[in-house]
């Protein structure tokens, strides 16, 4: 009887260690970090207390480093304001048709203007790499988590190299490598090539995602700027096709209709 | 051919806000004035990046003048309940919108409604977006 007790103690024992070194490794092979798979749309909600009524969600607010609100054009250098005057945003005398607005060409819109697209986003995770997948322009940016630090020496591309790491549950990522040649909004607002965008993702409920931005480039501008953009988690939502090159088939007759007269320019 | 007295100040008040278009500009329209015209659609090209939505307005000589609305995308647009065939040609509507500076005959659309009343899903962005 005696060793019969024994011997069922010591199964309970075998069972209850090998159960724990099981769970051990569960623990340690399951993702860093939360969860963000799902396709996502951009919030028209006043984050920050960004949107107007005639452009809800189209534009940032950009904080100063002390998180005081910008108010009128953002702090540029002197090399940053020269670009500036380069760029022609369309306004209230500049039509689509003769702005020279990057997005209105096609181009990717790059980090982090296209948060400011009113399409939808979607998340997938991979070991050591988190992709973003943006319905508009069908651009695709991946984060890598495994450790690796920036390419050496790239050449800058449209949508930056970006490397990510959790902190708890919020995805930390450093982009640089990014083309001088895309705005911050449809305000024509320029950058370098020696742009850092620092991006904290964070599910702050189910429902919400919230992405802090930082941008640092003191090539183009005297501090650095912050602002946020908010997604909504939309469950039954699938990416779709949408592909800019279409408005050079459909659309060019039309913006040639509508082009406000040259002469109020 | 004189279509401006068929055009008729709406209340702006009625209609919802759509937000600027995605791929493009919108400094293009007089968000200032709104405008409703009974047409009769010949054309639905529910195409990307924008829809337009070509139709005739008749004058008081009854000659019919072409006109062009512009709207959102497909994209947005299908989630909203739209499809290709929510209208179609011969079908009399009236649209309430922005028109162009310009002067063409052109307008940004912000609602749509048949001529019988029946009425088509919303032309702004998808639901709950703004939460």
């Amino acid at each position: 009887m005696k060793s019969r007790t024994v011997i069922s103690h010591a199964i309970v024992i075998a069972l209850a260690s090998s159960f724990l070194a099981h769970a051990q490794k569960s623990q340690q092979a399951a993702p860093q970090g939360a969860d963000f798979t799902g396709v996502w749309y951009p919030s028209t909600g006043a984050t920050l207390g960004a949107a107007t009524p005639d452009n809800p969600g189209q534009q940032f607010v950009w904080l100063d480093p002390e998180g005081k609100p910008i108010k009128g054009p953002l702090p540029m250098t002197p090399w940053g304001r020269e670009k500036f005057k380069a760029n022609r945003p369309t306004g209230p005398s500049t039509s689509s048709i003769d702005s020279n607005d990057p997005d209105f060409q096609c181009f990717p819109s790059g980090v982090p203007r296209i948060y400011l697209f009113l399409y939808p986003i979607e998340f997938v995770h991979t070991p050591g790499r988190l992709l973003i997948l943006f319905e508009y322009g069908h651009n695709i940016r991946q984060i890598f988590t495994d450790g690796r630090g920036h390419l050496p020496d790239a050449e800058p591309t449209w949508m930056g190299d970006s490397i990510g790491h959790w902190e708890g549950d919020t995805l930390v990522a450093e982009t640089t490598g990014l083309t001088d040649k895309t705005w911050f909004g449809y305000g024509g607002q320029p950058h370098s090539d020696a742009l850092r965008v620092v991006e904290r993702f964070r599910r702050v409920d189910h429902d919400s995602l919230m992405i802090d931005i930082t941008l640092d480039d003191p090539k183009a501008y005297t501090m650095p700027l912050h602002t946020q953009k908010k997604y909504v988690w939309k469950p039954d939502w699938n990416l779709m096709e949408f592909v800019c090159e279409d408005n050079l088939l459909n659309f060019r007759d039309y913006e040639k209709k509508v082009e406000i007269p040259k002469k109020t320019q | 051919m004189n279509w401006r007295p068929y055009l008729a100040v709406a209340v702006s008040c009625l209609l919802m806000p759509v937000p600027g278009f995605a791929h493009h500009g919108t400094a293009e329209y007089d968000n200032s004035k709104t405008v409703s015209l009974h047409g009769t659609v010949t054309a639905f090209k529910y195409l990307n990046p924008h829809v337009l939505i070509d139709f005739t307005v008749k004058d008081e000589n009854n000659q019919a003048a072409e006109w062009t609305a512009e709207s959102q995308s497909p994209n947005l647009l299908s989630r909203r309940g739209w499809s290709r065939s929510t209208l179609k040609v011969g079908d009399e509507v009236i649209l309430t919108g922005h028109p162009v500076k310009n002067g063409a005959r052109a307008m940004t659309v912000q609602k749509v409604v048949f001529a019988d009343g029946r009425e088509t899903p919303n032309l702004g962005l998808p639901a709950d977006s703004s939460k």
